[in-house]
């Protein structure tokens, strides 16, 4: 082929098996055992669980340049140094380097875990703060109002990441978080309610607090640009074995009573999608071709019509099936999109169909699907336009008729008058005799 | 060295036990949790779960199901089978080894109506027992040996064990070692083996003060203390454990009973129920019955004193030594006795607010004495609840005003009634401040207080977009709040003028009616000309679509224009043909010569290659077929003109002559 064709498959270099190595940080080995219904859910579906205290001096996530681990869990919030040589440029390192991370913070929240949140636009408050709500607390609260009923309607509604079953209350004791709102990339994934605030416990509230209202973050999460998965939890309780099973009651009158909490659904619908099981995508084979044909040609003519297909599959329990959606989007671009339509699914592959525009010049064809939930797909193949031959034209023109017209008749009068001019034979005997 | 423990322990009696006594003891609900999971072990996949699930069950004192429902792939298909726990231990074992023995014959003897086939395991049993075996085998072999109703050389035992435990000094083995020399016959010299308890305590780790555990193994540490009481009973001497230290095995194994699977159940199990009966020391378990809150519609403490399995101690008189109130160490009671419960021989009561505590965080102390004294109790006093009271609030004398900032008019001051919302609605703008001053009352003493949430809520009511303010108390507990629109229009409400609702959120932990009250409705008004109402655009939404917009083509003049120049440009050739016709034109000199005719026809060819060109032939072809055709009509056409010349030549030369 001729032309240059480029194609950037991001989704393609993301790691993709289910399950994977997991490095899971804790504050003491008895985290293990408290939370031990979350670690078994995830070593069911496949992930090569490693447990080390934060402390660990042999901790280290690259050897030799490369990553030891896929994902790293860290449930130790109160760690204030992390041994070996993990620090939180060696985190940001890793998620730079596309490796996903789960963090669950406490009230005794650590500096190094504060930092690495910061690194990646969230800010959580103080040590010693916990998330307060007076009007929204269960009935098993220790006094402070900070085990938090959280409303399953603060969730965020991307299914991909909070999963599908939501009607239990999610329980919640632990500290509060912002977003930082020049960073669009962080997800707002639970909330507190409009009457929840962070605060110390035991303090007046002598300055403005924190966090406050809606803006109270309890679970946030981060997508990198590199489809790398963050998710932080104010609560490291959330994932416990105890809040999984605890019956959840608000301690208000007639307060509807659930048997179990939203808690283990929760947590394992956000363990699959920060270890990339859920709403992972990739694409597969680029076809495009003039309409009625079937190869690329080297290169298109303007105002041509053109079929682009793309085949796109999601991971669905470690396999790839084709992927559905109606809102996947084609752009014909030069610099600027000249061309944007939505493309129809066909048989397990997208298609569009479409007329180049009347601009010649290199043009990528680019599909750049970017949903919440999901990984990035971003898809370019480039292609050249070269405008139209001279044979392309329109040849006659009515209102050129006088032009052909006249060229004719010069070549029809050349030809004839040649013939006459010189085999003309005038009749000059009669005169002469 | 036996007066040094007891001064050890005497120091412990005094000092530590002042204030240690398990925090928590395994409920009733906990419990049902603890059953639901070896119930779930069915139907069983191997001989060790149903061996802890069938054990876990039976401590429990619950029913242990007599069939479960085996999934079978038969040679067809899969069907179901019911079978019993008797023949799925009896098919689950393996009779060549000690350690399925073990399981098998433990479980066994737990259903009690189940008999292995005593003669094959005694040979696998019996054999086991020979130099260099180690404890773990041991321990599997006299233990299943003893569940079997089979003998066992005591002696020999303490041999093997003793020359095992050379080589083996792990906390497991020495365990084990406790659980084998308890099951021997009591003649046996296992003082060794009883006196190494304290070595092995001493091997404990002390976490926080308050657990004891080994290497933060649940089963382990449950392991030991079950066999350390085991030895202690069989030996009928109190085992090298202090008190102190017993309770912190018992809060190390409570502080694990929210696990889940039937292993780790039956450790919690298993080691509660030795420390909650054995015969050396029981924790006394003093633990909130009642919600921690205490107030007016609820004024009662209410206790549990139990043993750390929620069971019952005997008659006791619990008392509340002291009750002090966190904030200021306030003392409001003490000395004081709890009523028993009449129903539930566990319960006491304390009515906390015959004190007439004020609202606070409480911490009270207690302490047991057994009515029959019983020196298995330990943990009998310092003993600590934390209670709360708490009080209804109102809020009382809110004031709400709108103020010009330069004061030229006098502020307009509305009065609100607590739970009702201003008739009207309040409208400000940049030019001033809104003022809201309010307090709050504690209903118990009508007395002015501070609430930890003292909120101002103003919500748009179009986009939903919240601003919270906290609203200050000054030294008299007076809340005051005050905004000033202009300022704030920027920073806090993005310039969105419109209505806003403005709530009051009061909470606090000791406030039991905290609330939400919609005051007023607002219609603020910001300057305009710092609306910015940028939009963030969504990174996640499908974006606009576009149609290229095609060039429009140039308009054309009309066909009949067109039609008339064409006519007229065609109209020379026409007067051409027909002036020569009157001329009488003619061809009459045609030579009929080759090349006469080839000039006329390339000369045509050439003419219509042109047309070609101008239809549908690129330049090269065309050039290809010019060179072609150019060349043959140059030849001809230089012959033809050649031969013209010639003739006219001769014609000249004839007229002359």
């Amino acid at each position: 082929m001729a032309s240059r064709v480029l194609i950037v498959l991001l989704a393609a270099l993301v790691g993709v098996h289910a399950g994977g190595r997991t490095l899971v940080l804790l504050d003491n080995l008895a985290i293990k055992e408290s939370h031990s219904v979350f670690f078994k859910s995830l070593a069911d579906r496949g992930f090569d669980l490693t447990f080390k205290t934060a402390d660990d001096s042999s901790l280290a996530l690259i050897k030799y340049g490369e990553f030891l681990f896929e994902h790293l869990i860290i449930f130790a919030p109160s760690v204030e140094e992390f041994g070996g040589n993990l620090d939180t440029s060696a985190l940001t390192e890793f998620i730079d380097g596309g490796g996903n991370i789960l963090v669950a913070a406490s009230s005794e929240i650590g500096e190094p875990i504060r930092e690495l949140a910061s690194e990646c636009g969230v800010e959580f408050d103080e040590e010693k703060t916990a998330v307060i709500d007076h009007l929204n607390y269960d009935l098993a609260d220790e006094g402070q109002h900070t085990l938090i009923v959280a409303d399953p309607e603060n969730l965020i509604d991307v299914k991909n990441i909070v999963g599908t079953k939501r009607d239990a209350p999610i329980l919640f004791r632990g500290v509060g978080m912002v977003a930082d709102t020049d960073n669009p990339l962080v997800l707002d994934v639970l909330t507190g309610s409009s009457t929840s605030y962070s605060f110390y416990p035991d303090e007046k509230v002598s300055e403005y607090p924190h966090a406050v209202g809606k803006n109270t973050l309890l679970v946030a999460a981060l997508q990198a640009r590199n489809n790398a998965r963050v998710v932080f939890t104010g609560s490291l309780e959330l994932f416990s074995d105890q809040f999984f099973t605890a019956a959840v009651q608000k301690a208000i009158a007639g307060a509807q009573k659930h048997d179990k909490s939203g808690n283990e659904a929760f947590a394992l619908a956000l363990s699959r999608w920060v270890f990339k099981e859920e709403g992972v995508l990739r694409g597969g084979v680029v076809k495009h071709h003039r309409k009625g044909e079937q190869e690329p040609p080297t290169a298109y003519t303007v105002m041509e019509e053109v079929v682009y297909s793309i085949v796109i599959e999601q991971l669905v329990n470690g396999k790839w099936v084709p992927f559905d959606a109606n809102d996947v989007q084609l752009e014909f671009v030069r610099i600027d999109p000249f061309v944007r339509t939505t493309m129809q699914r066909k048989g397990g592959k997208f298609v569009a169909e479409f007329k180049l525009p009347d601009v010649y010049g290199v043009f990528q064809y680019r599909v750049d699907y970017n949903r919440l939930g999901y990984t990035h797909l971003f898809s370019t193949t480039q292609v050249s336009v070269r405008p139209f031959t001279h044979t392309q034209y329109e040849r006659f023109i009515a209102a050129a008729y006088p032009y052909y017209a006249s060229a004719f008749s010069m070549m029809f009068g050349l030809f004839v008058f040649s013939l006459v001019f010189l085999h003309h034979r005038e009749d000059t005997k009669e005169k002469t005799e | 060295m036996t007066r040094g423990t007891t001064l050890l322990v005497f120091f412990a009696l005094t000092v530590v036990g002042q204030a240690l006594t398990p925090t928590t003891v395994l409920t009733g609900v906990d419990q049902a949790r603890l059953k639901a999971v070896f119930e779930n072990a069915r139907p069983f996949t191997d001989l060790a779960s149903a061996h802890y699930s069938i054990l876990g069950l039976k401590l429990l004192g619950a029913q242990i199901p007599n069939t479960q429902m085996v999934r079978v792939e038969g040679e067809c298909c899969q069907y179901e089978r019911v079978e019993d726990n008797c023949n799925y231990v009896k098919s689950a074992v393996d009779y060549q080894s000690p350690e399925s023995l073990y399981y098998a014959s433990s479980a066994t003897k737990a259903l009690g109506n189940c008999q292995l086939s005593s003669s094959s395991a005694q040979n696998t049993l019996q054999a086991a027992i020979k130099d260099g075996v180690d404890v773990p085998t041991l321990f599997f072999v006299v233990s299943a040996l003893i569940n079997l109703g089979l003998p066992v050389n005591s002696n020999e035992v303490v041999n093997a064990l003793t020359e095992a435990l050379k080589t083996d000094d792990s906390i497991l083995s020495g365990s084990m070692a406790l659980h084998i020399a308890a099951q021997l016959s009591k003649d046996a010299d296992v003082k060794v083996i009883f006196e190494s308890i304290e070595d092995l305590v001493a091997q404990a780790d002390e976490v926080g003060e308050k657990y004891l555990q080994f290497e933060g193994d649940l089963g382990l540490t449950s392991f030991f203390v079950v066999g350390a009481y085991r030895l202690a009973g069989h030996q009928n001497k109190a085992p090298l454990i202090m008190e102190d230290q017993s309770v912190k095995f018992a809060n190390y194994l409570l502080s694990r009973k929210h696990v889940q699977s039937p292993k780790n159940a039956y450790d919690v199990v298993a080691g509660l129920s030795t420390l909650a009966n054995n015969k050396y020391h029981i924790p006394v378990c003093i633990t909130r019955q009642s919600s921690m809150t205490v107030s007016s519609v609820q004024s009662k403490v209410q206790v549990r004193v139990s043993n750390v399995m929620s069971g019952a101690l005997g008659k006791l008189t619990v008392k509340a030594d002291s009750a002090e109130r966190k904030e200021d160490g306030a003392v409001v009671l003490s000395n004081s006795a709890l009523a028993a419960n009449p129903r539930d021989n566990t319960l006491y009561e304390l009515d906390f607010l015959k004190t007439k505590a004020g609202r606070g965080f409480y911490t009270i102390e207690f302490s047991v004495t057994a009515d029959k004294p019983d020196s298995r109790l330990i943990g009998l006093s310092g003993a600590q609840v934390e209670v709360k009271v708490v009080t209804t609030v109102s809020v009382e004398e809110v004031e709400l005003a709108l103020e010009d900032k330069d004061q030229s008019t006098p502020p307009r001051v509305t009065k609100v009634q607590y739970p009702q919302k201003t008739g009207s609605n309040l409208a400000g703008d940049h030019h001033q401040n809104l003022v809201m001053k309010f307090l709050l009352k504690d209903k118990a003493d009508n007395s002015a207080m501070e609430a930890h949430q003292a909120f101002v809520r103003l919500t748009n009511k179009r986009t939903k977009q919240e601003v919270i303010f906290v609203a200050e108390a000054d030294d008299d507990h007076l809340y005051k709040f005050e905004l000033d629109i202009g300022a704030s229009a920027k920073e806090h409400f993005n310039s969105l003028s419109g209505l806003y609702a403005m709530d009051l959120v009061v909470g606090d932990a000791l406030i039991q009616n905290p609330f939400a009250w919609n005051v007023a409705d607002l219609q603020l008004k910001f300057p305009e000309d710092s609306a910015t109402s940028e939009e963030k655009p969504n990174l996640y939404q499908p974006r606009e679509e576009i149609q290229h917009m095609f060039r429009e083509p140039e308009k054309r003049p009309p066909a009949t224009v067109s039609t008339t120049f064409t006519a007229l440009v065609l109209l020379p050739v026409l007067i051409l043909l027909g002036l020569w016709i009157k001329l009488g034109v003619n061809i009459a000199n045609f030579p009929l010569s080759l090349s006469a005719i080839s000039f006329h026809i390339g000369l045509g060819s050439i003419l219509v290659l042109y047309y070609l060109f101008f239809v549908q032939l690129n330049m090269f072809d065309t050039l290809k077929y010019l060179a072609i055709l150019g060349t043959l009509t140059f030849l001809a056409g230089n012959r033809l003109l050649g031969s013209i010349a010639n003739k006219r030549k001769q014609l000249l030369r004839s007229r002359l002559r």
